[in-house]
């Protein structure tokens, strides 16, 4: 082949053709490079590279032929094993060349990884992104037909909410894409104005947090927001999560229950306070050993609670001693007005 | 009731006069479609569609109250399904499967139903009315029904009909004489909460207004702070608006006022996230209760509501105040120790029954 791909049927009866060509000849941006590059950085994978180097590229790379004026295939699929395929010099890497529009051969790459690949939110928002703003594949095709494959529901508010994420940000959606946050979770940070989203970043990057504490401390921080009219950045500021914040990268990482809590007690005022004081009230009685009092847990309820196990008969008497001494006491009296 | 631009009218509602009416009214092109499934979603805005109906089964229920809390056994009609008004906090944004407002059509049954329900033999006076699932005026430029309701339960006895409302267009109803047996009640707030959470709903003064007009033709009123919502400042802006109730309306035609903080299942919580983020809703101290709905911590509630009944009873210590959906516990903190508590639903209902056998009935006709 005068292009220096070397052609071989690999197979007849309908099954792809593999051609054998130079990496040097793809364009690894292609249909996805961009997109992957804004998850995973430019660098090949250590653990692919060494498989290659051992076994070689076992599974084909998908490719577009040339359009245009750019000589080179534009890839599809496989751009960890060209990346690794480069690093490692290999004269060729094999390959199908489909022979679809881009529309087709995206569901068609988005296929072949099917059902086994698992895409990240991040993922499928810079894909869906791509696709529509630059692929231009319809949104109503998108809905039917890749949501799916990408392990999404196929309703026209997920797609929504993927493009409006898909603008949040390299550095937000690679640290989405490595810690797998839900969709549920961009969309809570996709809310908030480009500032207020560095400095989410930046206590996320810090604490770590799953989805459902992620997405809980979004909400806290919206919440607390708009109820005071604040940034993040002033949130963040409060003394006792500065504090917390100030210690080693990774202490800090242990954190994530910490500045939870702290979250919460700045979003909930009253409750915190009413329980602090329920607590203050509680500890000044003389509770009897293994005795504990405590309330609905958000007051909701009425009454209190005691609760005591026993090891012997004198404890017993020891604990109605306590119940009839302490039921009038100013102590029981605060805890009742309390719940 | 205007904007509509897709008028449906499924294959019962043919036939019934009213249907061709509102289509002639609203000079738009009806779709005729076998049932309500074949109503395409709406993809713009809900209010923009119609949709013509004509119940079948009972259309005359019971308030469904929630798991533990005390409900007064309030009977609804769902004449009309859905309202324009788009209030944040709306139930019916997470309540109704209908892509847009629906209307039955065919009172009649619904009439008929209505006597069926007061030949039974009642303890205590029925309680029904149209304001639960739509606002009883919204649609009612295009329908009429709020006069043949006032009409209907003049001919009644032991039945005091409801017309619940933020609207200040009830004027066409002024002309009748309701002989008493009509409440037409307003939905309060605080002004600042009826600016940003009630966007297209009147002003709390024009509500007032209308409420005076309406004393004045000879309806009794009733008021619903439901909900009241916490935030920076609602003591003030409260209290003016209970000021402002007094200075439009004679306290003696006030035959209830209802409390309500504000509360709503998890899935509309989530609706409003969406919908309104920057909504003062989305920051009040919510927990989840024994009925799984979302209500304030319950000091604030107690908090607010006895406010609000120390400034109501200021004005007329008998004026006739009410929970709803709230638990004992509660009600037992903010009323006077000397005042009867109901234990069940049907406590609160009596206590309805002999506040208006004091404050109502001496003054209905016939």
């Amino acid at each position: 082949m005068s292009d220096g791909s070397k052609r071989y049927k690999y197979s007849t009866g309908g099954e792809p053709v593999i051609h054998f060509i130079p990496p040097n000849r793809i364009d690894r941006e292609g249909l996805f490079g961009a997109l992957w590059n804004r998850l995973r950085g430019e660098e090949a994978d250590d653990l692919l590279v060494a498989s290659i180097r051992a076994h070689g590229v076992r599974e084909p790379i998908r490719l577009l032929e040339p359009v245009g004026d750019d000589p080179r295939y534009r890839l599809v699929s496989g751009r960890g094993r060209l990346l690794a395929a480069r690093e490692l010099g290999l004269e060729t890497i094999p390959a199908v060349v489909l022979d679809a529009d881009e529309g087709d051969a995206v569901i068609r790459g988005l296929m072949e990884h099917y059902p086994d690949r698992r895409y990240s939110a991040a993922q499928a928002a810079v894909l869906c992104d791509l696709l529509v703003s630059r692929i231009g594949v319809d949104r109503a095709r998108l809905t039917c037909e890749i949501l799916g494959l990408l392990g999404f529901s196929g309703a026209k508010r997920v797609l929504d909410d993927l493009l409006d994420t898909a603008g949040l940000g390299d550095d937000v959606l690679m640290l989405a894409h490595r810690r797998g946050y839900s969709l549920r979770v961009l969309v809570r940070w996709a809310r908030f104005d480009s500032s207020d989203r560095h400095d989410i970043a930046g206590l996320f990057r810090r604490v770590r947090l799953g989805s459902g504490p992620g997405d809980e401390v979004l909400g806290i921080l919206r919440e607390i927001s708009v109820r005071d009219g604040t940034g993040v950045k002033d949130i963040l500021d409060a003394p006792e999560l500065s504090l917390l914040l100030d210690g080693d990268d990774e202490a800090v990482q242990r954190l994530g229950e910490e500045v939870r809590a702290i979250l919460r007690s700045l979003r909930y005022p009253r409750f915190t306070a009413q329980k602090r004081e329920f607590d203050r009230a509680a500890a000044s009685l003389p509770l009897p050993k293994s005795a504990v009092i405590d309330h609905h847990p958000t007051f909701e309820g009425g009454g209190i609670g005691f609760s005591c196990r026993f090891q012997n008969p004198e404890e017993m008497e020891e604990a109605a001693r306590f119940l009839r001494d302490a039921a009038g006491s100013d102590a029981v009296k605060k805890l009742f007005s309390l719940v | 009731m205007e904007g509509v631009t897709r008028l449906y009218i499924l294959d019962d509602a043919r036939g019934y006069p009213l249907a061709s009416d509102i289509a002639e009214q609203l000079g738009v092109v009806p779709e005729y479609v076998p049932g309500i499934n074949d109503v395409p979603a709406s993809d713009g805005d809900a209010e923009e569609v119609l949709v013509l109906a004509a119940h079948r089964g009972r259309i005359v229920k019971r308030c469904p109250g929630t798991r533990r809390h005390i409900c007064c056994n309030y009977h609804v009609v769902n004449q009309v399904l859905g309202c324009g008004l788009g209030c944040t906090y709306c139930i019916l944004q997470d309540y109704l499967n209908v892509p847009g407002t629906l209307i039955n059509v065919n009172i009649e049954g619904t009439f008929r139903e209505l006597d069926r329900a007061l030949a039974r033999r009642r303890k205590y006076i029925y309680r029904v009315g149209t304001g639960e699932l739509a606002d009883s005026f919204h649609t009612d430029e295009l329908t009429g029904f709020a006069r043949r309701f006032v009409t209907y339960a003049r001919g009644t006895t032991g039945m005091i009909f409801e017309l619940k409302t933020k609207s200040d267009r009830i004027d066409h109803i002024l002309d009748l004489d309701p002989e008493g047996r009509t409440v037409v009640s307003w939905s309060l707030n605080a002004r600042s909460i009826a600016r940003r959470e009630e966007r297209n709903a009147p002003a709390i003064e024009a509500r007032l207004s209308a409420a005076k007009r309406a004393a004045e033709a000879g309806y009794f009123i009733g008021f619903h702070f439901d909900p009241l919502v916490d935030f920076p400042g609602w003591e003030y802006e409260y209290r003016d608006t209970v000021r402002m109730i007094f200075d439009f309306v004679d306290p003696g035609r006030i035959v209830w006022v209802s409390l309500g903080t504000f509360r709503c299942p998890p899935g509309l919580m989530r609706i409003i996230d969406r919908r309104y983020p920057e909504s003062v809703l989305m920051s009040g101290e919510s927990f989840p209760g024994d009925d799984g709905k979302l209500r304030y911590l319950k000091s604030i509630r107690i908090e607010m509501y006895a406010h609000m009944i120390k400034w109501l009873k200021e004005v007329d210590p008998d004026l006739f105040v009410y929970l709803c959906m709230e638990r004992r516990d509660v009600w037992e903190r903010v009323f006077d120790p000397a005042s009867p508590i109901p234990r069940k639903n049907a406590g609160l209902d009596r206590l309805f029954h002999e506040s208006l056998a004091r404050r109502w009935m001496p003054h209905v006709k016939g």
